[in-house]
């Protein structure tokens, strides 16, 4: 596989066809929008949090495929999670997309997105959701 | 020319490639005679500043105006534009007044017309299109009355790569005794600007969409409305007189070039209206029409491309806009980037014809005169891999 093969992989083109979590929580405490000024592509993230942990978690929105499938394995890996956990989960996956040491073990399906590094413009795509849990982490932590 | 590392450049709607005359021209500057202008009371002064008065005199010339101090150096469209807003703008609108722009402007002669009616309390009308992307010239004529002081109009959209009817909108606006406003920076490249056959009060363009270098552009405006509007930036070289109380100013152009400009800016610009004037705009339409259709019929040979704006050949200056699919065009650019295709993809900064075209993106394609056929070549073979990529 070529990399920009190894960017489009089978996984990352299904998530981003059927994404995962994708739709507005019937309830949740946390509401936040974020765009990418280069396109205009737009998404929400929901969160509804209780006792330090992620609930559920959910995200609508507009975007190309790298954007679409990374909000659903971001998904996917943070669902239930305790928020001290999640925000090594984000740094871990932020070093991985900007080329930093990182734990491939603990990502899972995120590996998916190893190549992204060699795809600089599109790192804003593929950060784009995860930006958006970035700022809901911020407010929980306010 | 602009030496590019193994790519099919199709970006030159964003910014061109410069020939070696200009880069000449610039290093011959900056490495024998980086003097400034207007002030020095030794001989190189006097020639530098000579030459840089002469690019005025020069693009007088080639844009049709009636004298070289209807010539305003910027530091480009965007900052052209920004100018007339602030000055004229701010001290010809009330709030009984409406300004008109299309829905296909660029942001850049969208955004100030939509601040500065924020600002006067005037109201801002938006012109739209008719279904292949032409400006409704019906639209317009009904939406303009004895209220609409002012006109800003892209000259050619840098979406849909069509010329507009400049000199009819000219005709409907000052028969209400309104200005026009062109922003030319999309056409300058392709077509031949004249101030006066165009009926343009205003005119603006910058040299880097025009085989110059970035950071410099023209402000061409009539010396009658130029006279009547205030400077909107203060400081050296645009004073005439300054005492502890009172500022008097220079006269148009130079009290609206406050500071020390962009001398080599200037310098490059006048060597790449020499380089468009030895090529011709006669070969420059002949040539892009070639590559244009080649173009657009590639593309529409493939079945899941969409063009947008319109339909048939000849009427895309330089300029398409075209959508793979459903896929996302930030997806499709990707794949060409790795086919070694350079393009544009995303709202073009236009998102006011982005929301009526309904979509949030596309790419662009956009050649000049120098692209190559083979250059075309390499953007049709990759757009044909995206789906193979993608699904």
């Amino acid at each position: 596989m070529n990399n920009v093969q190894q960017l489009y992989q089978k996984i990352i083109l299904e998530h981003a066809n059927h994404p995962n979590g994708f739709g507005v929580l019937e309830s949740y405490t946390h509401q936040v929008e974020l765009r990418n000024v280069e396109c205009g592509d737009s998404f929400q993230v929901f969160a509804l949090v209780e006792e330090r942990q992620i609930k559920k978690i959910s995200f609508v929105g507009e975007g190309c495929i790298i954007s679409k499938a990374s909000a659903s394995m971001m998904i996917d890996s943070i669902h239930g999670t305790k928020i001290e956990n999640i925000q090594k989960q984000v740094e871990n996956f932020q070093n991985m997309i900007l080329n930093k040491p990182f734990d491939e073990n603990s990502l899972g399906d995120l590996v998916a997105f190893k190549s992204l590094n060699q795809f600089p413009t599109r790192v804003r795509c593929g950060m784009l959701p995860w930006h958006a849990l970035i700022q809901i982490l911020e407010e929980i932590n306010e | 020319m602009t030496k590019y590392k193994k790519i099919a450049y199709l970006d030159n709607a964003a910014t061109t490639p410069v020939p070696k005359s200009v880069i000449e021209t610039i290093n011959n500057y900056y490495g024998c005679r980086k003097v400034s202008v207007h002030r020095g009371m030794y001989d190189l002064a006097g020639e530098v500043t000579r030459d840089y008065e002469h690019v005025r005199e020069q693009v007088a010339q080639w844009i049709g105006a009636s004298k070289s101090t209807e010539v305003i150096f910027t530091s480009g469209t965007t900052d052209g534009l920004n100018l007339v807003a602030n000055s004229y703008g701010t001290t010809n609108l009330t709030d009984q007044d409406q300004i008109i722009v299309s829905i296909f402007e660029h942001h850049s002669n969208f955004v100030p017309w939509q601040q500065i009616a924020k600002k006067t309390g005037a109201t801002l009308k938006v012109v739209g299109t008719t279904p292949d992307g032409q400006l409704d010239l019906n639209e317009l004529e009904h939406l303009i009355s004895s209220k609409t002081k002012i006109v800003a109009l892209s000259m050619m959209s840098n979406v849909l790569g069509n010329l507009v009817p400049v000199k009819e909108v000219a005709d409907l606006i000052h028969r209400q005794n309104g200005i026009l406003v062109v922003d030319a920076a999309q056409s300058v490249a392709h077509v031949p600007i004249n101030v006066q056959s165009l009926g343009a009060d205003f005119l603006a363009f910058s040299a880097h969409k025009m085989f110059g270098p970035t950071g410099v552009g023209v402000l061409f405006g009539k010396e009658q409305l130029l006279k009547g509007m205030p400077p909107i930036q203060y400081g050296g070289e645009m004073v005439d007189q300054v005492d502890l109380k009172h500022t008097s100013f220079q006269n148009a152009p130079i009290k609206f070039e406050a500071g020390t400009p962009n001398i080599a800016g200037v310098l490059g610009l006048g060597t790449a209206i020499d380089y468009i004037q030895d090529v011709g705009y006669q070969t420059i339409e002949q040539r892009e029409q070639v590559l244009m259709d080649r173009l657009l019929s590639g593309l529409r040979a493939i079945k899941s491309v969409k063009i947008y704006g319109p339909q048939v050949d000849n009427q895309h200056f330089g300029v398409v806009s075209f959508n793979v699919g459903d896929y996302h065009a930030h997806d499709v650019a990707t794949i060409l980037n790795s086919e070694g295709v350079a393009v544009r993809a995303g709202h073009l900064c236009a998102e006011p014809l982005m929301n009526q075209l309904g979509v949030s993106s596309v790419v662009r394609a956009s050649v000049t005169f120098e692209t190559t056929l083979s250059e075309i070549k390499c953007l049709i073979d990759a757009v044909r891999k995206v789906e193979d990529i993608l699904k």
